[in-house]
């Protein structure tokens, strides 16, 4: 797997760090804390994931040649696994953005203890993003 | 004898493991049961020495195989109050048990007009069969209420059953909210209109006698593996009377008498709703899951239980924004315990108590219709069971109050005095 971008990697590390799962629950619900709420005019059917358990939104700007990421859920702990795609991966280059390899989900082990709607949560959160950087090439 | 939790446990290999490093609290019993060593054993053993197919060949095998499957059948027909023979049939599950119900019975006699009642309580498996053969015949589906407590509204169901009420369904056990619904008053609502009376005894049957022939309800479902047994075996009971009325709904080898290229007869009950080779192995470990809970004895059980309902209650109260559905009162229920926590999302609470080891169930609970009538997306479920203890107990409603702590919002939290 090639180099996370610093900033998400600060974060991997973190969660794999944490001792047991509760501490990296913990740091999720600290990342999600942390994420700035979307405006309420953003949280339209066109932003909306589907195939999350929760109410999730995310959408992108792209300005300056680089995606600015955006997302909020309702619940906490999701809300801190969208916090490592749209904080970790905020201001990459769609070619960078790209680049990554969303599986570095598993490696943070909170992957095989989260119900399947919320790892398949993460992907689509991931393959929403993913179409922006896509769009953004083209 | 008295009961002792701690030697019960120690018969639940699976209760001695860890989860995420944690001491495993398991309060997910309304979803399944963990199975005794007793259980276990007679499904190695069975495959071990008595392995064959069943009804049929001419060895002694069979004969054996054969004789472990009906007696299993017996064990259980006796354990909730029958001893006839002809009324049992054993199917995957107790949905199963419902669609044959609705697709064999309610195809020959529903038709457009007729009504289906059922309450906003029921599980999907007690709501799907009945919609599906309404949308085939034309009959109407009503739901009945609930009272201010969770329970059946007698009130309602007295001016909602009516002469066209042609089937009335309802579970004895509310899944969810755990409260005891008034099975005999029911069902002698249903039998003074004529109508078919099915009591889904799901999350009845873990917990207190049945006693089916003497309740006033035509047929009632459960599932082996609620109650100590093995999954992918259910029970449909009924009187003889209606199952012998009832056209088979699944063909194939063993439901058969005779089969010429004209003409195909039944066989005789029960085994004409019985098609194709039956669960064996699982059938015989159920006889064992009775056979242990026979052992304990439901005065021994039901005591264990009422305490621990009690003890539930009294903890959970002391949670900061819990709010528990059903009744109030331990003697309406049993100790399956539903609960929002004010701002607070169910699944993130399902996910930090299962990294405390403490494993409940959280979502809709396949009770999607009682959700949308208490206004809620989904709850949090805790359902014990004989094995659990009240220290058990204790540590969920400590584990709710970290749960509280880490994911309320600093502005509810501070809301309350």
């Amino acid at each position: 797997m090639s180099q996370l971008p610093a900033r998400l990697q600060g974060m991997v590390d973190e969660l794999c760090a944490a001792e047991d799962l509760e501490e990296k629950y913990e740091i999720l619900i600290e990342l999600g804390r942390q994420v700035a709420d979307i405006p309420a005019g953003r949280k339209t059917e066109a932003c909306l994931v589907q195939g999350c358990q929760s109410v999730v939104h995310v959408y992108s700007e792209f300005e300056d040649g680089r995606l600015r990421l955006h997302g909020h859920a309702d619940a906490l702990i999701v809300n801190g696994l969208l916090a490592l795609l749209v904080v970790g991966l905020d201001g990459l280059t769609p070619k960078e953005f790209l680049e990554v390899d969303p599986r570095f989900i598993e490696k943070t082990g909170v992957i095989k203890a989260l119900t399947p709607s919320r790892v398949n949560g993460f992907y689509n959160i991931y393959e929403r993003l993913k179409a922006d950087a896509l769009a953004a090439l083209a | 004898m008295p009961y002792d939790v701690e030697t019960i446990r120690s018969d639940f290999p699976i209760l001695a493991r860890q989860v995420h490093g944690r001491p495993l609290v398991y309060l997910d019993n309304g979803a399944t049961s963990q199975k005794p060593r007793a259980v276990i054993d007679a499904l190695v053993r069975f495959y071990e020495t008595s392995n064959a197919n069943i009804h049929r060949g001419a060895h002694g095998l069979g004969s054996e195989a054969t004789a472990a499957y009906e007696q299993a059948r017996g064990t259980v027909e006796r354990f909730i109050g029958g001893n006839n023979g002809n009324e049992l049939v054993f199917t995957r599950n107790t949905t199963e048990s419902v669609n044959l119900l609705a697709q064999s019975w309610g195809r020959a006699n529903l038709k457009a007009g007729d009504e289906i009642v059922l309450s906003v309580s029921e599980h999907h498996a007690n709501l799907v069969p009945w919609y599906m053969i309404a949308r085939e015949t034309g009959a109407k589906l009503v739901f009945l209420p609930l009272d201010a407590d969770g329970r059946i509204s007698l009130e309602a169901a007295r001016a909602d059953i009516s002469p066209r009420c042609r089937v009335l369904a309802f579970a004895w056990v509310s899944n969810v909210l755990g409260g005891v619904n008034p099975v005999r008053e029911l069902a002698a609502l249903g039998k003074a209109q004529g109508a078919l009376v099915f009591v889904d005894a799901a999350q009845a049957a873990p917990h207190f006698a049945l006693d089916l022939r003497d309740l006033g309800v035509d047929a009632a479902a459960f599932s082996a593996h609620k109650m100590l047994g093995p999954t992918g075996v259910g029970v449909l009971w009924a009187k003889e009377a209606l199952l012998a009325a009832m056209p088979p709904w699944q063909g194939g080898g063993s439901m058969i008498s005779r089969v010429t290229q004209d003409l195909v007869t039944w066989n005789r009950l029960p085994w004409k709703f019985e098609a194709g080779t039956p669960n064996i192995a699982d059938v015989v470990a159920f006889g064992a899951a009775v056979r242990y809970l026979k052992a304990i004895g439901w005065d021994a059980l039901r005591a264990h239980e009422d305490a621990l309902t009690a003890h539930g209650l009294r903890a959970l109260a002391g949670v900061e924004g819990l709010k528990l559905y059903g009744p109030r009162e331990a003697r309406d229920r049993v100790a399956v315990f539903s609960f929002s926590l004010e701002g607070v999302d169910a699944g993130d609470a399902g996910a930090l108590l299962d990294a405390q080891g403490i494993e409940v169930r959280v979502g809709h609970h396949c009770a999607q219709p009682l959700m949308d009538s208490l206004g809620v997306p989904g709850l949090i479920r805790a359902s014990a069971y004989l094995y659990n203890t009240a220290a058990e107990i204790d540590a969920l409603a400590a584990g709710l109050k970290k749960v509280v702590a880490k994911l309320r919002p600093a502005s509810a939290a501070a809301a309350k005095p």
